[in-house]
C-alpha cells in the first residue's frame, strides 16, 4: 500500500513530519517499508526561460539559446525541436548532477560554441512514464524562473509504502490508517463528510440478486449517470493515484480508483449504453465465459459469483469487469455499482480462477460494512463534479447491514496478559472506534477491581476482532508495546538438550578431513530416479522447477552436486559429508534421518614428507567406521554383503553395512558408473550412507568392567597364506583370531597379486599377537597355536599356508 | 713398591682427548689386568702392617682414578655433544605434514548454539516430520483453509493424504507446538529446531530454510516474560551485553497479541553491525498462543496461557557470522565452507553472558 503525505494529511490534522509518522506508523503495527521522496532527485534543478534561440553557426540541428536562469542570463547550446523562445523548461547548471548520468556536468564547448548548462528532457531527469519523451520539457510560461522543478511537477510529497497485515482490510484505506493515527494521539482525524445527490432523473435500469446468492452479496446498489463527458482528471487527482502506484486511466475509473485507495471502498462503473435490460447478481452458468479488463479470458461455473445483464455475465463480482461494458473516454452514461460481498466467496473466485485485484484483495479480507451506500454517493458527487452529467435514484437489493459483534474485556485479563495494567484501555478502544455496549461502565479507577471490565460493539470496518484477546492487542498497540516490562522467566533446572547422534557423526565426519554442507531437500525427478525413487507420492504438486520436484531418496545427489561444483572450480580434494533427512514414504517413519559423505580426488595436496594419495573405497570405509564406533556400537559386531545393493552402488565395488539383528545400518562404495556418468561427474567418486536413526541412542557407560593387564610379555608371529582371489579377507582374519583363545589381536599386513603367486590367487599376511596367560608360553605351545591358526585358516577359506 | 707408571697413568687421565683414549685408559688402570686391578691382587701377598698400609695406598689411588675419569668423562662427553649438536641441523620453517580437517556448517553450529541457550533456561527438545499434513501446519494452528496467509505461505503439496489429511512440506515449525502438546500437558518449555519449506527462491528466500520454535505454557506466563526471554537470548546468543529492541504490533493468525521483534544495528558497506547505529532488522515473530490453538490442542485457555516464538536460522547465523548472501549456505563451495564453517572440536557456545 502506498501513498502520500499530503493525502495522509486530508484525513489528519496533524503537527509530526514524515519521519515521525513513519515512527507511529511503526508503533501501532504498520510496517513502513520506505519513505521517500521521488523530488529528491531534481530538487537542485529549477526552471528557466528561453528568450533567445539562434542557429548554431557550425551545426544545422543545435540552437544557441540566450537562457533566463536563477544565476542570470546564459548561452546554452541545446539540440531539442522544440527550444524556442520564451518556453519555460528545466535547467541544469555546471556544477549540478545531471540525474541520468549521475555526474556533475561541466561546462562543455559545443562545436566550437561554449554551452553554460543543460536544458532537460524529461528522459535525462529520470522521470519515467507519465511525461512525454519527445524534445525538452515544457512549463506553463507563467512559471517564474527559478522556481523547483519538484515543485512545478508536484513532485515534493512523501511517498510512504506500507505493508498491512491479512486482518487489517481497513488499513487498506488511508482514511483507515488516519483513523488509527488520530487514536494513537498523532492527531485529529478529519470526519468525512456527507455528501448529499441531487437527484434528477429515474434509473432505467433495475438491480436484483438472486435469492441463491444472497448470502454471498447480501446488499447491494447501483445508480446511472447520464450525459457525462469524461476526460483526463484533473491534476491532483492523478496524482494521488501515481502515489498509489496507478495509472491514470479517465476520470469516471479514476474516481473509482481513487476511493478504493482512499476509503477502501472498492466499486465498479459500467457503460450503460452497453448494457441490455436489468441487472442480476448470481452465480455463473456452466459454459458462461468472461473477457475481463485484465486481457485474460475466464472460464465461469456455478461457484463463481457474476454481475451480469439480461445477456452476458458483466463482471466477476467484487474482482473484476469486462472489456465490453468498461467506461471507456467515449462514455457518457454510466452505471455506478457498490456492494458488499462475501470474503470466503471472493476469495475462493479469486483463487479458483487465479485473478488478482485492488478489489479483490479488499473484498475477500473484508471492507467496511457500513459504506455501501456512502461510497455510491461519494462517487457520484465526485464524477458529477469532474464530469458533470444527472445523477438518477438509487436502486438497490437485499438491506443495509453493518458487521458488529459483542466482545468483553476485563481488566484482571489485560493485566494477566501483558503484565501491567492499562486503566485507559476503554476510552482507547472508544477512539478506535469500538461502542460500549449499554450498561456498561466504561470508567476504570486507579486501583484494578474484578468488577472492571467492558463490553464493546466492534465497529463496522472490523473483521478481526472477536474475542477478548483480540481486545488486548488493540488496547497495548495503542498503549505501547514499549511499556511492557522485560520480565526474566521463572528460573527452571536446565536440561541438558542431549548431544543428538546427529551432533556426534558430525564431529567424527568433519574430524576425518570431511566437510559440512547442506543441500536441498528436493531435487529433480530423473537424479531421484538413478537413486531408486519410485514412489509417487513423494513427488511434489507444486515444484518450484523441475529440478526440485521430488522429496530426495538419498542425500547423495545434493552431495555429487556440490562435489562436481567444486571440482570445477579447481578443486584437486573434495570431501563432502550432510547429515539430513531423506524421505521413503510419506509416512513419518520414513523420513530418514541419514549421514552420508563424498570423496574424490586426493587424500591431501602434495607435501614433501607424505606423499599425495588417491582416495580409495577404503577412505569412506573407514568414514563409516569412524562414525559406526562414534555412535558407540563396535565395529566387530557389523557384517558386510554385496546383496542387496541399491542401484546407485558399484556391485562389485560397494558393500551393505548389517548391524545387529540383520539389520542394514547403510553402504558405501564406489558410485556406478552408470549414475556418475548420469550426473556427469569427472571423476570417480567413493560414497556412503548411513541410517543414523538406526542406531539406538548409546550413552556409554560411566562404570567399566574389570580390567586385568597382563604381566606378561605378548608374543608376535607372521604367516602368509596363499587364497583364491575372491575370497574375502574377512574369512582368514576371523578363523586365525578363533583359532585359540590365547590370541587377542590380529592384524593385516600384506595382500598381493602378481610375481611369483599362481594367477587367480593371492597372498594375504596376518601378524598375530598371542598373550601368553599363566606361564610363559614353551616353543611346543607356539607351535600349537600356529598350527592352529594354519589349520583353522584351511578349514575356513582352503587357505594354503606360504612357506 | 707400587709400580710407578700407575700415578702416571693417573696423572695423565686428565689429558685423555676422546673418550676413546679415556677408555683405554680405564682398562689399562682398572681393567682386568689394569695396573691398579695387579696392585690389588698383589696385596694378597702382604700381610699385618704392610698390607694395612699398602692396602690404604692403593685405595687412595683407586679412589684418586675414579674421580678423575669421572671429571674427565664428563668433560669429554659435553665437548663430545657441543660438537654433535653443531653439526646436527634442521630446517624448521618447512611445512609439517596435517591430516586435512573438515568443518561443521554453521547452519548448524547456529543451531546447536541457540539449543544449547536453551536447553540451560530449561526447556524440552522437540521435533515433527518435515512432510506435514494441513491439520497440524495450519487448521490447528487457527489458519483457515481460505484466509489469505494460507495462500501467503507458498506451500508445496504432496499428492498424497496421511490419516485422510493433505500432505505438505511444513511452511515452520510452529506445528511443533501442536505435536508437542498433544503427548503432554502444561506446563511446558519446548524448543524445536529444523528444516522447513516454502516455494520462494529469490535473493532474500531459499525454497528451504531453518527455523526455531519457542513455546513456553507456564502459570502467571505474560507478556512482559517473552520480551525478557527474547532479550536474554538476544544477549546470549549475540554475545551483547545490552541489546535495544523493538517490539511491533503484528499479526499471526496462531497468537494474539502478537508482535515483531526488530534488533538495532548499524548497517554500513554491505556489513551488519548488532547493537550500534539507528537502523532495525527484523529478527522474529511472537506472540501469545491464540486461545484457539490451546484448545484444538485440549487446552483449557481459561486456565493456562503462555507465549510462542519463531526465528529464522539462517538469518540468526547471517548476523553472527557476518554472512552476507542467503543462497550461500547452499552453494557448498568449500571455500564459503572453510571460512565460516567451525571447527569440528569446538563446543556450541553456552556460555554465561559476556561481560567485558
Amino acid at each position: 500500500m502506498k501513498f502520500s503525505f499530503s493525502w495522509l494529511k486530508a484525513h489528519l490534522d496533524t503537527t509530526c513530519d514524515s519521519t515521525e509518522i513513519a515512527d507511529w506508523l511503526t508503533k501501532i503495527g504498520i510496517e513502513v517499508e520506505s519513505i521517500e521522496r521521488p523530488g529528491d532527485a531534481i530538487a537542485h534543478i529549477t526552471l528557466a526561460r528561453i528568450v533567445k534561440a539562434n542557429p548554431h553557426p557550425h551545426a544545422d540541428r543545435l540552437k544557441v539559446c540566450q537562457v533566463e536562469t536563477f544565476d542570470g542570463l546564459k548561452e546554452v547550446v541545446c539540440g531539442a525541436p522544440n527550444a524556442r523562445i520564451g518556453l519555460v523548461t528545466a535547467f541544469v547548471a555546471p556544477g549540478q548532477v545531471v540525474p541520468i548520468t549521475g555526474e556533475k556536468l561541466k561546462n562543455a564547448i559545443i562545436r566550437q560554441v561554449e554551452s553554460y548548462g543543460m536544458l532537460c528532457s524529461a528522459g535525462e531527469l529520470c522521470l519515467g512514464d507519465g511525461f512525454s519523451q519527445e524534445g525538452i520539457l515544457e512549463f506553463d510560461p507563467a512559471l517564474p524562473v527559478g522556481t523547483s522543478l519538484a515543485d512545478a511537477l508536484h513532485l515534493s510529497d512523501t511517498i510512504f509504502t506500507v505493508s498491512i497485515t491479512p486482518n487489517r482490510s481497513d488499513w487498506l484505506s488511508v482514511y483507515g490508517i488516519a483513523r488509527d493515527l488520530a487514536a494513537a494521539g498523532v492527531g485529529r482525524l478529519i470526519e468525512k463528510e456527507d455528501v448529499i445527490i441531487d437527484v434528477k432523473i429515474p434509473c432505467l435500469t433495475q438491480v436484483a440478486v438472486d435469492s441463491a446468492a444472497e448470502k454471498d452479496c447480501p446488499y447491494f446498489v447501483g445508480r446511472l449517470i447520464k450525459g457525462i463527458k469524461n476526460g483526463p482528471s484533473p491534476q491532483w487527482l492523478q496524482e494521488r493515484l501515481r502515489a498509489a502506484g496507478q495509472k491514470s486511466i479517465n476520470a469516471v475509473v479514476d474516481v473509482l480508483n481513487y476511493l478504493l485507495f482512499d476509503m477502501g471502498r472498492p466499486m465498479h462503473a459500467f457503460d450503460s449504453n452497453t448494457l441490455k435490460g436489468s441487472l442480476h447478481v448470481r452465480h455463473a452458468r456452466q459454459g458462461e465465459s468472461l473477457l475481463a479488463l485484465n486481457g485474460k479470458d475466464y472460464q465461469l461455473d456455478s461457484h463463481t459469483l457474476i454481475i451480469a445483464d439480461e445477456a452476458v455475465p458483466l463482471s466477476l463480482a467484487g474482482i473484476m469487469g469486462d472489456q465490453a461494458s468498461g467506461c471507456t473516454l467515449e462514455t457518457t452514461d454510466v452505471f455506478l455499482e457498490s456492494a458488499y460481498f462475501d470474503p470466503i466467496q471472493i476469495a475462493k473466485t479469486g483463487r479458483t480462477l487465479n485473478v488478482h485485484s485492488e478489489s479483490r484483495f479488499r473484498f475477500e479480507r473484508g471492507v467496511d460494512s457500513a459504506e455501501v451506500l456512502k461510497g455510491l454517493e461519494k462517487a457520484t458527487h465526485m464524477i458529477v463534479e469532474i464530469c458533470g452529467g444527472l445523477a438518477s435514484e438509487v436502486v438497490s437489493s437485499g438491506k443495509a447491514f453493518q458487521h458488529e459483534k459483542s466482545v468483553t474485556l476485563n481488566r484482571a485479563r489485560i493485566i494477566a496478559y501483558a503484565g501491567l495494567d492499562i486503566p485507559a484501555a476503554p476510552q482507547i478502544l472508544e477512539k478506535l472506534g469500538f461502542k460500549h455496549a449499554e450498561g456498561t461502565a466504561p470508567k476504570w479507577g486507579a486501583q484494578p477491581t474484578d468488577r472492571d471490565r467492558v463490553e464493546v460493539i466492534t465497529p463496522p470496518w472490523r473483521h478481526d476482532v472477536s474475542i477478548e484477546q483480540d481486545l488486548i492487542e488493540e488496547v497495548l498497540r495503542i498503549y505501547g508495546y514499549d511499556e511492557i516490562p522485560e520480565t526474566p522467566l521463572p528460573l527452571s533446572r536446565p536440561k541438558s538438550v542431549p548431544s543428538s547422534q546427529g551432533g556426534i557423526v558430525r564431529r567424527v565426519l568433519a574430524g576425518r578431513g570431511l566437510m559440512e554442507i547442506a543441500s536441498w531437500s528436493f531435487i529433480p525427478e530423473k537424479v531421484a530416479q538413478l537413486f531408486g525413487w519410485t514412489d509417487p507420492q513423494l513427488k511434489l504438486i507444486n515444484p518450484i522447477s523441475q529440478d526440485m520436484s521430488v522429496m530426495r531418496p538419498s542425500l547423495l545427489p545434493g552431495l555429487l552436486t556440490a562435489c562436481q561444483y567444486n571440482l570445477d572450480r579447481a578443486q584437486e580434494r573434495v570431501a563432502l559429508f550432510e547429515v539430513e533427512s531423506a524421505y521413503e514414504s510419506i509416512q513419518i517413519e520414513g523420513q530418514r534421518l541419514m549421514a552420508a559423505g563424498v570423496r574424490c580426488g586426493v587424500t591431501h595436496s602434495a607435501h614433501w614428507s607424505t606423499p599425495t594419495k588417491s582416495n580409495t573405497i577404503y577412505d569412506v570405509k573407514a568414514d563409516v567406521w569412524a562414525l559406526v564406533e562414534g555412535l558407540g556400537l563396535n565395529t566387530q559386531a557389523l557384517r558386510l554383503s554385496q546383496e542387496n545393493l541399491p542401484v546407485h552402488y558399484h556391485p562389485g565395488r560397494s558393500a551393505v553395512i548389517i548391524g545387529p539383528n540383520n539389520k542394514s545400518l547403510g553402504y558405501f562404495g564406489e558410485l556406478h558408473p552408470q549414475v556418475a556418468k548420469a550426473l556427469s561427474l569427472d571423476k570417480v567418486c567413493y560414497v556412503f550412507e548411513v541410517y543414523v536413526d538406526a542406531f539406538t541412542a548409546v550413552a556409554q557407560k560411566k562404570s567399566r568392567s574389570l580390567l586385568t593387564l597382563h604381566p606378561l610379555l605378548p608374543i608376535e608371529r607372521d604367516f602368509a597364506f596363499l587364497v583364491e582371489h575372491k575370497t574375502p579377507a574377512e574369512f582368514l582374519f576371523k578363523a586365525a583370531k578363533k583359532a585359540d583363545r590365547k590370541i587377542v589381536d590380529v592384524t593385516l599386513f600384506d595382500v598381493f597379486e602378481g610375481k611369483g603367486i599362481e594367477p587367480g590367487y593371492k597372498s594375504i599376511a596376518l601378524r598375530v599377537l598371542i598373550q601368553p596367560q599363566e606361564a610363559n608360553l614353551t616353543d611346543a605351545d607356539i607351535k600349537n597355536i600356529s598350527d592352529a591358526i594354519v589349520a583353522a585358516v584351511e578349514k575356513s577359506c582352503q587357505g594354503k599356508l606360504r612357506t | 713398591m707400587l709400580d710407578p707408571n700407575i700415578q702416571r697413568l693417573i696423572d695423565s687421565i686428565g689429558q685423555a682427548d676422546s673418550l676413546e683414549t679415556l677408555e683405554a685408559h680405564k682398562v689399562a688402570l682398572l681393567g682386568k689386568t689394569g695396573l691398579l686391578t695387579g696392585a690389588l691382587k698383589s696385596l694378597r701377598e702382604l700381610e699385618g702392617e704392610g698390607r694395612r698400609v699398602q692396602g690404604e695406598r692403593i685405595n687412595a689411588l683407586k679412589n684418586q682414578a675414579l674421580s678423575a675419569f669421572s671429571e674427565r668423562g664428563t668433560f669429554l662427553e659435553a665437548k663430545a655433544l657441543s660438537a654433535r649438536l653443531a653439526k646436527e641441523w634442521q630446517d624448521m620453517t618447512l611445512p609439517s605434514f596435517s591430516q586435512p580437517q573438515g568443518k561443521l556448517h554453521p547452519l548448524n553450529n547456529a543451531m546447536e548454539e541457540i539449543l544449547a541457550i536453551f536447553g540451560q533456561m530449561g526447556f524440552d527438545l522437540a521435533e515433527g516430520p518435515h512432510i506435514e499434513d494441513d491439520y497440524y501446519n495450519f487448521s490447528a494452528l487457527n489458519i483457515l483453509e481460505i484466509h489469505p496467509s494460507r495462500q501467503l505461505m507458498d506451500t508445496f503439496y504432496l499428492p498424497a493424504e496421511r490419516d485422510g489429511r493433505t500432505l505438505l512440506l511444513r511452511t515452520h515449525t510452529s506445528g511443533v507446538q501442536i505435536r508437542s502438546l498433544a503427548s503432554q500437558n502444561p506446563p511446558v518449555r519446548i524448543v524445536s529446531t529444523g528444516r522447513v519449506f516454502r516455494s520462494d527462491y529469490d535473493q532474500t528466500h531459499t525454497p528451504n530454510f531453518h527455523q526455531i520454535e519457542v513455546m513456553v505454557i507456564e502459570p502467571g506466563i505474560h507478556m512482559g516474560h517473552l520480551k525478557g526471554l527474547i532479550k536474554e537470548f538476544f544477549e546470549r546468543f549475540f554475545e551483547l551485553q545490552d541489546v535495544a529492541m523493538r517490539f511491533r504490533p503484528n499479526h499471526f493468525p496462531f497468537t494474539e497479541p502478537s508482535a515483531e521483534v526488530d534488533i538495532q544495528a548499524l548497517r554500513s558497506e554491505g556489513k551488519v553491525t548488532l547493537g550500534e547505529g539507528d537502523d532495525w532488522l527484523e529478527v522474529l515473530g511472537c506472540g501469545m498462543i491464540h486461545p484457539k490453538v490451546l484448545e484444538n490442542c485440549g487446552v483449557d485457555s481459561n486456565k493456562y496461557q503462555g507465549f510462542a516464538i519463531g526465528m529464522g536460522i539462517e538469518r540468526l547465523a547471517m548476523l553472527k557470522y557476518g554472512i552476507t548472501d542467503l543462497r550461500s549456505f547452499y552453494e557448498s563451495d568449500l571455500r564459503w565452507l572453510s571460512h565460516f564453517g567451525f571447527s569440528s572440536l569446538q563446543a556450541a557456545s553456552c556460555g554465561p553472558r559476556v561481560t567485558a
